[in-house]
C-alpha cells in the first residue's frame, strides 16, 4: 500500500539495551511490524514492559532502532522530515514549571515551525477546545495532573499535524475528563487524522480504536480490530445433569480450557463451531444438556488470554 | 529556522529568568552599583604622582583591571554554572522526548539552544558590566576603554569555555560534571603553559614530545586570560595562537558533541 494509505510502517524493528557496567542485555523490542492505516485510530496495548514506549519512542525519533525500519508518511524515522506533521504526547511528560500554558503552547508551536501570530490566533480556541480556557496565563506548575494531560492535548494539535501519537493520554485524568479528550478524538479522526494510541487501558481501546495490536515482551501478538481481538476466545457456560467423572476426566483431557463445577461446564473456546463437538460428545456419553449460553469474552479477558497463551508458547 | 530559533531562544529565555542564578545577577549588580556610588569621587583628571610613584590616572586603571577582573570572574562563575545545569534539565526524562518529537535535527536543536544560552548570558553579562562601567567613569572622570575591549573580548574568551562546559554537561548529562571537568581542564591548561619549565628536570624528549603535543590540541585558558588582562591595559595580546588554537578547539568540541548528540538514546 502507498504512503497515502499507510502514513506509519514498521518492519522488522529490533531494540536492544545493554547495561554497560553489568553486560546485560535487555531485549525490549523484537522483530516488530506493523502498518497504521490514513484516518484509523491504532491502539497499542500491552502490559508495563511490553515495549509499547519503546516502539513509540523509535518512531519519534527519540531511540534509534537496534535492526530493522520504520517510516512515517515516507520518511526514515531518522530523519527530522518524518515529524513534520506529527504530535506528539509523551507519558510521563514533564513540561517545564516555568511556562505558563500559553507559552507552552508558543514555544512548541514554534518548535513545529509555526509563525508566533498564527500561534496567538491558534492558542485560544485550543485551549477551549481542550477545556482550559481562563488557564493560558497560569503557571504549569498551578496545573493537576488532569489539567497538564488536557493541555499536552492541546500541545499535539497546535502544529495541525496529520498524525498524533498519544502516549496513555488519559493517564490520571478524571472520567469525566478522559470522555472529554476521547471525544476530541474521535473529532479529529473525523477530520481524517491518523492516531496511534498507546494505552493500558482497555476501555479505551475499546471505545475508540479501529485497531489494535498487542505487544508482549516486545513482540506482536495480534493485530486486529477491538472486535476481531474479542472473538479470540468465546466463552459458554453449560447446565447439565448426569454429569459421570468418566465425562468429567475426558472434557478436561479434551478441552484446555474448561471449569466443571457441580453439572455447570464453563468452557473457553478458539472458534465458535468447536461448541458442537463438546455437545456431542455430552450427547454421547448420555449426559442431559439444559441450557447452553455463550458469553463473549471482554477485550480484558481476551487480553490475559493472549498474554498468558503467548508466554505459555514462548 | 527562523521560528524554531525564537521558540528554543524563548523557552532558554523564560528557564533563565526563572532560575536562581538569574537574581543573583540582579542582586550582585545592584549591590556593586550602591558600593561605587556611595563612595567620593575620585578625581584622575590631573596627571598627579600618587605617594608610590605612580601616575594617577594609570593607578586608576590599574584599580579598575583588579576591580573588572574580580567582578567578571564572579560573574563568570555564575554564568558557568548557569551553563553547566542548563542542558542536563533540558535533556531529563520526560521533556527532552517531547522536544526531539519536533521536526529539528538534533544537531540543529544543539546548535539553537547553545547560542541562545550563549547570547542570553552575554547579554546579562554586557548588561551588568556597562551599567557598572557607566556608574565607575562618571565617579572617576575617565571613560576607560580597556573595559571595552575586555568586554569584546570576553565574548570569545566565553565562547570557547562555554563549549566546553556546555560540552560536558550534555555528554555527562550532569551540571557538577560540567564545572568540575571545566576546573580539571583549566588546572591542565595552566600546567601545560608553564610546562617548559618541567623539562629541565625531565631529559625525556619523547615526554616533551608528548607533552607539547597535549599542548597543541588542549584548550589554552590561562593564556586567554593573559590575552584579557594585556589587551584591557592597552598592551595587545600577548599569545594570539591561543586565540586561533582555542577557536578551533571549540569549533571540534561542538562538532563531537553534536555526533555524540544525534547518535544518543533517549
Amino acid at each position: 500500500m502507498s504512503v497515502e494509505e499507510v502514513p506509519i510502517k514498521v518492519e522488522g524493528i529490533t531494540k536492544v539495551f545493554r547495561s554497560r557496567m553489568r553486560g546485560r542485555e535487555v531485549r525490549a523490542l523484537s522483530e516488530v511490524s506493523l502498518e497504521v492505516r490514513r484516518g484509523e485510530i491504532f491502539g497499542l496495548l500491552g502490559p508495563n514492559g511490553a515495549g509499547k514506549t519503546t516502539l513509540i519512542k523509535i518512531l519519534l525519533g527519540s531511540l534509534r532502532p537496534g535492526a530493522g525500519w520504520a517510516r512515517i508518511n515516507g520518511y526514515e524515522v531518522t530523519q527530522s522530515g518524518a515529524r513534520d506533521k506529527v504530535g506528539y504526547l509523551p507519558e510521563n511528560h514533564r513540561f517545564p514549571s516555568y511556562l505558563t500554558g500559553r507559552q507552552l503552547l508558543m514555544i512548541y508551536g514554534g518548535m513545529a515551525g509555526i509563525d508566533t501570530s498564527e500561534l496567538k490566533k491558534k492558542i485560544p480556541g485550543l485551549l477551549e477546545l481542550v477545556g482550559m480556557k481562563g488557564w493560558e496565563r497560569n503557571g504549569i506548575k498551578e496545573y493537576s495532573k488532569g489539567m497538564m494531560q488536557r493541555l499536552g492535548v492541546a500541545q499535539v494539535l497546535i502544529s495541525d499535524p496529520d498524525i498524533l501519537f498519544l502516549d496513555e493520554p488519559t493517564d490520571g485524568v478524571d472520567p469525566i475528563g478522559r470522555h472529554a479528550i476521547r471525544n476530541i478524538f474521535l473529532e479529529q479522526k473525523r477530520q481524517g487524522r491518523t492516531m496511534f494510541l498507546n494505552t493500558h487501558l482497555l476501555s479505551e481501546a475499546e471505545a475508540i480504536c479501529d485497531r489494535v495490536a498487542v505487544l508482549d515482551k516486545g513482540r506482536v501478538v495480534k493485530v486486529g480490530s477491538p472486535r476481531e481481538l474479542v472473538e479470540i476466545g468465546i466463552q459458554y457456560t453449560i447446565e447439565t445433569a448426569g454429569l459421570d467423572s468418566g465425562t468429567t476426566d475426558e472434557l478436561t483431557q479434551k478441552f484446555d480450557r474448561v471449569t466443571i463445577s457441580g453439572g455447570t461446564i464453563g468452557v473457553i473456546l478458539d472458534k465458535a463451531d468447536e461448541i458442537n463437538g463438546l455437545i456431542d460428545l455430552l450427547r454421547a456419553r448420555q449426559v442431559m444438556i439444559i441450557s447452553v449460553a455463550p458469553q463473549k469474552l471482554s477485550l480484558e479477558e481476551s487480553f490475559i488470554r493472549l498474554i498468558k497463551g503467548d508466554r505459555r508458547e514462548t | 529556522m527562523k521560528h524554531k530559533f525564537r521558540a528554543i531562544f524563548h523557552d532558554t529565555l523564560l528557564e533563565i529568568k526563572s532560575g536562581k542564578i538569574f537574581y543573583v545577577y540582579i542582586l550582585v549588580t545592584v549591590v556593586v552599583l550602591l558600593i561605587v556610588s556611595l563612595i567620593s569621587r575620585f578625581d584622575v583628571s590631573r596627571q598627579d604622582i600618587t605617594s608610590y610613584g605612580i601616575i594617577k590616572s594609570e593607578f586608576i586603571v590599574r584599580m579598575m583591571v583588579g576591580f573588572y577582573d574580580g567582578f567578571w570572574g564572579f560573574a563568570f562563575l555564575l554564568m558557568l554554572f548557569g551553563v553547566a545545569w542548563h542542558m542536563p534539565s533540558y535533556m531529563s526524562k520526560g521533556r527532552v522526548e517531547l522536544v526531539l518529537s519536533k521536526p529539528i535535527s538534533r544537531s540543529s536543536l544543539l546548535l539553537l539552544k547553545f547560542l541562545s544560552l550563549y547570547l542570553i548570558k552575554m547579554a546579562i553579562f554586557v548588561t551588568m558590566s556597562v551599567l557598572i562601567w557607566i556608574v565607575v567613569s562618571l565617579k572617576a572622570g575617565v571613560f576607560w576603554t580597556g573595559a571595552g575591549w575586555g568586554l569584546l573580548f570576553a565574548f570569545l574568551h566565553f565562547l570557547v569555555i562555554f563549549v566546553i562546559v556546555f560540552a560536558i554537561s550534555v555528554v555527562s548529562r550532569s551540571g557538577a560534571l560540567a564545572i568540575m571537568g571545566y576546573f580539571a581542564i583549566r588546572a591542565g591548561s595552566d600546567f601545560l603553559a608553564k610546562r617548559e619549565a618541567l623539562y629541565d628536570f625531565l631529559n625525556d624528549k619523547t615526554a616533551e614530545s608528548i607533552l607539547d603535543a597535549v599542548y597543541y590540541v588542549s584548550p589554552k585558558i590561562g593564556e586567554m586570560a593573559a590575552n584579557f588582562d594585556s589587551l584591557m591595559i592597552g598592551q595587545g595580546f600577548v599569545n594570539s595562537f591561543a586565540i586561533f588554537s582555542n577557536i578551533v578547539l571549540a569549533v571540534v568540541f561542538f562538532a563531537l558533541t553534536a555526533l555524540y548528540f544525534a547518535r544518543k538514546d533517549f
